[in-house]
């Protein structure tokens, strides 16, 4: 059985996104192996490498000198975010000019669905007018499907003259998400394929399990010993056995998947509010390994602290509770936190609390530090205190982000922050949507 | 590799009222006067409350990328590369 609803749902794919914008902004990078790194330093890692750096083998993860070992002529860049949200931005814009049901799935990754769109019913129309004799008995599944290839490239043509010429996407057309992204890995770069029950097993008969959106070693081994080898016996199976294989009720959705419907657990709905954050943080992963005890460590937190503080501020909220986490060269983790029953919202306030976190950290050396805020009201509730009230302290920190919003980040510091060796850079969280959508 | 020369440049743009499009044509910067032959990326970042414009431009042999401030209409030459 597999689903009879249209194949109206799109997933849009920027192939090496970071990449490519970046031989977009320079010509002279166009055609060559580049790579972005998080930082260009050997022990680097690669966020994203070139079309022609994949040919060379290199890939995202990987370390720089890794990337450098197989092309020692690998062009290195730093990331430029405001680049990347630019992008975002634009291709967003785009993509919602055919329907309102558009979903960002991560910085470079969209998917739409187009079912009851005007798009796709002025698309059905312009394509069956000029041959009504021919189409008149066509089934309305071929229909959709010529008018979504006639979208998908619409799209494509439009990201090169509007956007980026240099850019290109993956499209993957299918009757539900998960097909869609799986059509849309399946020619890259610049591929486009509609998976239907008709070809599912076409297109199933070429790939393994792990080459399937969410089957990696674990899943792949608990299916081959219930004897479920290939994508193909994959969709073959029926949901009891896959059940029995996963030993999970996940066995239904993979189910569900695999055979064109919803299950409702994977994705983020389409314009829908994320769940409110239940914490604001920062992170920082030193290029140079600096002992816990080391100034520059504090002078970084102090940093990472400002970053998250107007955060949270801006969204509107205070925090109870603050965590400072490290992770060390040996890969052993320490975190500690402190809870408070007054609000803290101030950046001292985080700063004092934090610092005595870190004194009792181990003096090891720290691959990356982060700190957190947790157990988050929003101002302004809560008990009102009668004496000892912060008002002067809160006038003080609005004014400083007043500061900020008209002058930018960092105008008014902590005087720790003063001649930092190490600026913390802005980054790019690949899943966290709602700020690509603030922008 | 990019070098961070963030220096105060002066730049011809030209806005082409059939096109509605702006890019900037020429670089003065140390003396010398650099022929832009591609923009690349034209995007847009604030900081604070002021537009910034970006520039990703090249003169065929170099990458310059710059910053128009909406503000005080002024340039400055954020990176190159070559």
């Amino acid at each position: 059985m597999f689903s009879s609803s249209l194949p109206t749902l799109m997933h849009v794919d920027l192939n090496s996104c970071f990449a490519t914008i970046e031989q977009q902004a320079n010509p002279l990078l166009r055609g060559k192996p580049i790579a972005v790194a998080a930082y260009t330093t050997g022990r680097g890692c690669i966020l994203a490498a070139s079309v022609e750096a994949k040919r060379f083998g290199i890939k995202t993860g990987m370390r720089v000198n890794e990337g450098k070992a197989l092309y020692p002529h690998l062009v290195v860049l730093s990331p430029d975010p405001e680049k990347y949200r630019w992008v975002n931005h634009k291709l967003r814009t785009l993509l919602s000019s055919y329907t309102p049901y558009l979903s960002v799935e991560s910085i470079d990754e969209m998917v739409m669905d187009l079912c009851g769109a005007p798009a796709l019913e002025r698309y059905i129309k312009e394509l069956t007018v000029p041959r009504p004799v021919k189409k008149q008995g066509e089934a309305p599944t071929n229909q959709c499907v010529n008018a979504m290839v006639s979208i998908g490239k619409d799209i494509k043509q439009r990201i090169k003259k509007e956007i980026c010429e240099w850019l290109t996407v993956s499209i993957g057309i299918a009757p539900n998400r998960y097909l869609a992204k799986v059509a849309s890995g399946l020619h890259k770069p610049d591929g486009m394929d509609v998976i239907l029950q008709e070809n599912i097993e076409v297109i199933f008969t070429g790939l393994e399990l792990e080459d399937l959106c969410g089957i990696k070693e674990g899943n792949a081994t608990r299916l081959r010993i219930a004897g479920i080898n290939t994508p193909v016996e994959f969709s073959r199976a029926s949901a009891n056995a896959l059940v029995a294989a996963l030993h999970s009720k996940i066995g239904w959705s993979w189910w569900q998947r695999l055979h064109g419907y919803e299950d409702g657990v994977r994705y983020k709905s389409f314009n829908e509010a994320e769940e409110p954050q239940k914490t604001y943080g920062q992170s920082f992963a030193f290029p140079i390994f600096r002992l816990s005890t080391d100034p520059e460590v504090t002078k970084i937190m102090t940093q990472l602290i400002v970053k998250m503080g107007r955060r949270l501020r801006a969204a509107g909220f205070v925090a109870c509770g603050i965590s400072v986490s490290l992770l060390f060269d040996d890969y052993s983790h320490w975190i500690k936190n402190t809870r408070r029953h007054y609000p803290l919202f101030a950046d001292c306030d985080f700063l004092k609390e934090s610092r005595e976190l870190l004194i009792r950290a181990p003096a090891k050396p720290v691959r990356i530090l982060a700190v957190t805020s947790f157990l988050l009201t929003p101002r302004g509730t809560g008990q009102m205190e009668l004496w000892n009230t912060d008002e002067k302290k809160r006038n003080i920190t609005d004014a400083i982000d007043t500061i900020a919003d008209r002058w930018g980040e960092f105008t008014v510091t902590p005087g720790r922050m003063l001649g930092m060796a190490q600026k913390v850079q802005d980054r790019i969280a690949f899943g966290k949507v709602k700020e690509l959508q603030q922008h | 590799m990019a070098e961070t020369i963030d220096e105060r440049v002066s730049v011809n743009l030209l806005f082409n009222h059939l096109k509605r499009s702006a890019a900037p044509t020429s670089l003065y910067w140390r003396g010398r006067r650099y022929t832009i032959t591609n923009v690349g990326l034209h995007h847009t970042t604030r900081e604070g409350r002021t537009l910034l414009h970006i520039f990703s431009v090249t003169d065929g042999t170099t990458a310059f990328k710059l910053e128009l401030n909406a503000e005080t209409l002024s340039w400055r030459l954020l990176e190159t590369e070559s």
